[in-house]
């Protein structure tokens, strides 16, 4: 069964492999690169120092007032978000702060419409399986780093979209689980590729998206040896030299890993999920809930 | 083999075994049967982990969080419900792995010590 459409994402098979490859001809630009990655007649990604701030897709028709629009209930009036825009044209103030400073939106409310717009934009290039053609470096930085987007947000996003309270969940498991000195992404096995999807990342996580999914593999892999070994197994870290090591995890058929610069991050993520193992009547997400309903 | 390690007044008991990372045979042990057959069974996920598991995507990952090249995978630690596990391969012994089990849950560190231990006898450090 193909899954479920959901916010207008394109779900499909081949979705996650064509999006991959997408944007990993971002992550293979220069350090630092500023400007526009053009996907011939049919896109646009601006990038800074490999995040993603803005895309555009040619046979995409939402617009991020769109989504503005509708992040609230009762709906924001077009009108008071369009007075924004019109101001900003004016006086040449950045769009975000402005939206922020009218309190229109919140800033969190702000970062989640615009990821929602990457994400729409990035999945209907890797659907018509654009290919970068040209970089257009800009000369001037100053996109707002609150607003830009790792290409494994981003990945996360597409992948996620045939759940997204399961790729909430994930994230605030996420939110909750991580220390300093570690960052983290969270995997399941899905209808839209093959291997380990990555259903939701910690935004400081902006290791290249395809070591985050081959990593994100090898970890799912560990932990099927693991449980066929000890079905009741909690944590596995894995210590690669004396300071690196990798956590992984899973909780309600979503595999967790995290990456740590420091064994005492290592350590302190073990201890915390060793003793989370204790917590009785955690309730599952909304999304597991929905399927043990439905008949 | 067994050894219980007094730590304050807390007693933590660690068997140990040695293991072929190829065949997840094990290659040494002297615990006795209960421990041993877990053992047996925790060996026998060695070749999955080490054998045959390509390691480079986790090499490569994680030389972004500062480890060098030319390091490899130190020691997995599987903690479940009940028990610890540690699998450790020897520096010093090619191909084959120091593994571990113990019941002490609570004490991981206490674990790792023991068989950090063990490992730094058998390596002769």
């Amino acid at each position: 069964m193909e899954p479920a459409r959901v916010l207008g994402i394109p779900s499909e098979r081949g979705l996650a492999a064509w999006t991959l490859c997408l944007l990993g001809a971002i992550d293979e630009l220069p350090s630092g690169a500023t400007g526009a990655l053009r996907f011939g007649e049919g896109g646009v990604v601006l990038v800074e120092s490999r995040r993603i701030c803005w895309a555009q897709a040619k046979s995409m028709r939402l617009r991020l007032t769109d989504i503005l629009c509708n992040q609230a209930n009762p709906p924001i009036a077009r009108d008071a978000i369009e007075d924004v825009v019109r101001g900003c044209r004016t006086t040449g103030h950045p769009l975000g702060e402005s939206l922020v400073a009218s309190g229109l939106v919140s800033e969190t409310g702000l970062r989640s419409a615009l990821r929602e717009h990457t994400t729409h934009a990035v999945a209907h290039l890797a659907r018509e399986r654009a290919t970068a053609d040209a970089f257009s470096p800009h000369t001037q930085r100053g996109y707002d780093p609150r607003y830009a987007f790792t290409t494994c947000e981003i990945l996360a996003t597409v992948c996620g979209a045939d759940d997204p309270p399961r790729s909430a969940t994930a994230e605030r498991e996420l939110a909750g689980v991580l220390v300093t000195e570690s960052t983290g992404a969270a995997f399941v096995r899905g209808a839209l590729g093959s291997g380990a999807m990555l259903v939701a990342a910690d935004p400081a996580c902006d290791v290249p998206v395809d070591e985050l999914v081959a990593a994100g593999n090898w970890a799912t892999g560990l932990l099927d040896v693991a449980a066929a070994f000890e079905p009741e197994v909690r944590v596995v870290r894995v210590a690669w030299c004396s300071r690196t090591a990798l956590v992984t995890w899973r909780k309600y058929g979503v595999d967790y890993v995290a990456l740590c610069s420091s064994s005492a991050a290592a350590a302190r993520l073990v201890s915390e999920l060793g003793k989370r193992q204790h917590q009785h009547g955690t309730p599952p997400p909304e999304s597991l809930t929905r399927r043990i309903r439905s008949p | 083999m067994s050894q219980s390690l007094p730590a304050g007044r807390v007693l933590v008991e660690v068997f140990h075994a040695l293991a072929s990372m190829q065949s997840g045979e094990l290659v040494e042990c002297d615990a006795p049967v209960p421990a041993r057959l877990r053992l047996e069974e925790l060996a026998a996920t060695l070749p999955s982990l080490f054998g045959a598991a390509d390691l480079a995507p986790l090499e490569r990952v994680l030389g972004r969080f500062g480890s060098e090249g030319g390091e490899s995978l130190r020691e997995v630690l599987l903690v479940s419900g009940e028990h610890v596990h540690v699998m450790k391969p020897l520096s010093r012994r090619r191909g084959v792995a120091l593994i571990a089990m113990s019941t002490a849950k609570n004490s991981i560190g206490l674990v790792l010590s023991a068989v950090h231990q063990r490992a730094a006898e058998l390596e002769g450090g």
